[in-house]
């Protein structure tokens, strides 16, 4: 993978982050207000009144908040995985082996690059440059495996170009997010943006290179890459 | 018609809410407990179990899989394995024997007293042998692939050790390594109190307690002022010396424990010279001279004296605190922060509550808090 695309990926999944972070603190906050709804949760576990997760808030959104019946109360409303669990998390999503040694290998020498706690403010820059580098080691690979990249793409020919093979980018990007992020994620109005913002990618990557079959690899492990590094697969 | 019709989309709507919150809990509860995001299957288990108010039930899926185990309770473990409280450590006799008790539904208290050991099973044995001198079979078997549910087994830890006793993590190599190694094993009271009352020794400075157990190797005037000894370093000696005794007979030499139970090592009486007419440690008879004062909130509910590691390990077992204090730490894991409002302690005080009352069973423990903060 050359550098000029692992800077464009970094770009993209930092604008995918920035927009799923925010899109994960309003589904909080959202599923905060669906449980007050929900009737048929017991009393024990509505003991508790929601606790205010942003400092800043001021004290008016505190009482309003407190006014609802909660399920219970809320948790950090995000946290980033830490450096074993992306490790797995990876060779979950991909089927790629945490102990396939290209793996192991990128993961000694990105190890101290990678989030070394669930807390979010530990996920600096570098940290998200070493998660995409890892993401594209572990998307390398699946696509080398004719299994693995059909789990990822299904119904994609990795037999041909681009030109024949990206011919619906949309389907292939929605297919690799629903396969990575979760049918449930992609299924939401971000999910549906970030679905725009990849096939975007995609095409971008598209113009001007070889309509050859491993191009068409090399172009859908770009977006694997960016598709795994992003705050879906990466928080909990 | 127009009614029919509007009530007909609002019902929809609220349903479909209904589902995407109990799918978005499920997902963080899964993530949150087993490390890594749910598949398509086991987010709709959670999904249905969540929606018949099963959250309990929902948390058991994640509970059961195998990177619970081998990243959640791992992560749980490891910081009580090493001084630093690192995540990033290889698998050790100490981690794997809390992985194996917390798999097994083992009642968690024995962690401090139990003759119980976790190491590979036979098959892994036999390449791979236990040893008391190297962490070899624990760091292979983590990068082995093998599986934590099934080929971590339960070992009677007297069998394997070499020592003449046994007090669960307390005589396992990985805890001798990190806290008997050099020092005076003052360092194995106060990670002991640290990992399983969450005290550290700043804590429990009390200045009023009797100085009488204070080591000779504690200067009675730092820089030629008594009050300083008085006001600050026997606020801390004065507990923690007399507990320390629990570990007299301990060391690890030549990458192993060493346990003489008729010897004391000399390192435990080391410096005489700073304070000749100090306190000279003879036996393995400890005392707890924090029952009294302003640790008495510890929960003190076990015997307040007795003789080396094992009676120790059933006295901090016994405390209000060791419940509190898994309760609190799994809440952290799980929640990811740490209990500070009122209503928060409240909810750890019932999963203390409830850890207790349920045998100190863990994975349960790991249930009730996802089900009380997610």
């Amino acid at each position: 993978m050359n550098t000029l695309t692992i800077k464009r990926l970094l770009q993209v999944n930092v604008a995918l982050l920035a927009l799923n972070l925010l899109a994960a603190c309003g589904a909080e906050n959202s599923r905060k207000r669906s449980h007050a709804q929900a009737p048929q949760l017991s009393d024990d576990q509505t003991a508790s009144v929601p606790q205010d997760t942003e400092p800043n808030k001021g004290d008016d959104k505190k009482t309003e908040e407190s006014s609802e019946t909660s399920l219970t109360m809320p948790s950090a409303a995000i946290g980033v995985r830490n450096f074993e669990q992306i490790v797995q998390t990876f060779a979950k999503l991909t089927g790629v082996s945490a102990r396939n040694t290209t793996v192991t290998t990128a993961v000694a020498d990105l190890k101290s690059s990678l989030p070394d706690s669930n807390d979010m403010r530990t996920l600096t820059p570098a940290k998200i440059s070493g998660i995409t580098k890892l993401a594209a080691t572990f998307c390398d690979v699946a696509m080398a495996d004719a299994t693995l990249r059909a789990k990822l793409y299904p119904g994609i020919n990795f037999g041909v170009g681009p030109t024949q093979a990206l011919a619906d980018p949309k389907s292939a990007i929605t297919a690799l997010l629903q396969n990575v992020w979760g049918a449930d994620v992609v299924s939401n109005s971000q999910g549906a943006a970030d679905i725009v913002t990849l096939t975007d990618l995609l095409k971008s990557m598209m113009v001007g290179k070889a309509n050859t079959a491993a191009m068409t690899a090399n172009l859908l492990m770009g977006t694997c890459a960016a598709a795994l590094a992003s705050s879906p697969a990466i928080t909990l | 018609m127009a009614t029919k019709r509007l009530i007909t989309i609002l019902t929809l709507a609220t349903a479909s809410q209904a589902l995407a919150g109990s799918q978005d809990q499920a997902r963080k509860m899964y993530n949150r407990l087993a490390g890594v995001p749910p598949t398509t299957q086991e987010l709709q288990q959670m999904t249905q179990k969540i929606d018949a108010g099963d959250l309990k039930g929902a948390a058991m899926i994640p509970i059961e899989t195998e990177t619970f185990l081998s990243i959640t309770v791992k992560q749980f473990a490891a910081p009580m394995t090493n001084v630093d409280g690192s995540l990033d450590v290889p698998l050790n006799d100490m981690s794997a024997t809390i992985i194996g008790m917390v798999k097994d539904r083992v009642p968690f208290d024995r962690i401090l007293f139990d003759d119980v050991l976790y190491t590979g099973d036979d098959n892994y044995s036999a390449t791979t042998p236990y040893s008391t001198t190297t962490n070899d079979h624990f760091a292979r078997f983590e990068t082995s692939g093998l599986s934590y549910k099934t080929n971590l087994v339960t070992r009677q830890q007297s069998s394997l050790s070499g020592l003449s006793i046994s007090a669960g993590v307390m005589t396992l190599r990985a805890f001798g390594d990190a806290y008997y190694n050099a020092g005076t094993n003052r360092r194995a009271v106060r990670y002991t109190l640290k990992n399983f009352i969450c005290r550290d020794i700043e804590k429990l400075t009390d200045n009023t307690r009797s100085d009488m157990f204070i080591r000779r190797d504690v200067d009675r005037a730092p820089a030629g002022v008594p009050a300083t000894f008085r006001a600050q370093c026997a606020g801390c000696h004065a507990g923690m010396d007399p507990l320390s005794k629990a570990f007299a007979n301990f060391d690890f030499v030549g990458n192993r424990i060493t346990y003489t139970p008729n010897t004391i090592p000399d390192k435990i009486n080391r410096n005489a010279d700073v304070f000749p007419l100090g306190y000279v440690t003879q036996d393995d008879n400890w005392r707890n001279l924090w029952i009294e004062g302003p640790n008495q909130s510890v929960g003190w509910n076990g015997a307040s004296e007795g003789k080396g590691p094992v009676e120790f390990g059933h006295m901090v077992a016994a405390t209000d605190s060791f419940p509190t204090c898994m309760a609190e730490k799994v809440f952290q894991k799980v929640c990811l922060r740490t209990p500070t409002t009122d209503d928060e302690k409240s909810v750890i005080s019932d999963l203390a509550d409830g850890f207790k009352a349920n045998n100190y069973d863990m994975k349960d423990l790991f249930a009730q808090a996802a089900t009380r903060c997610l």
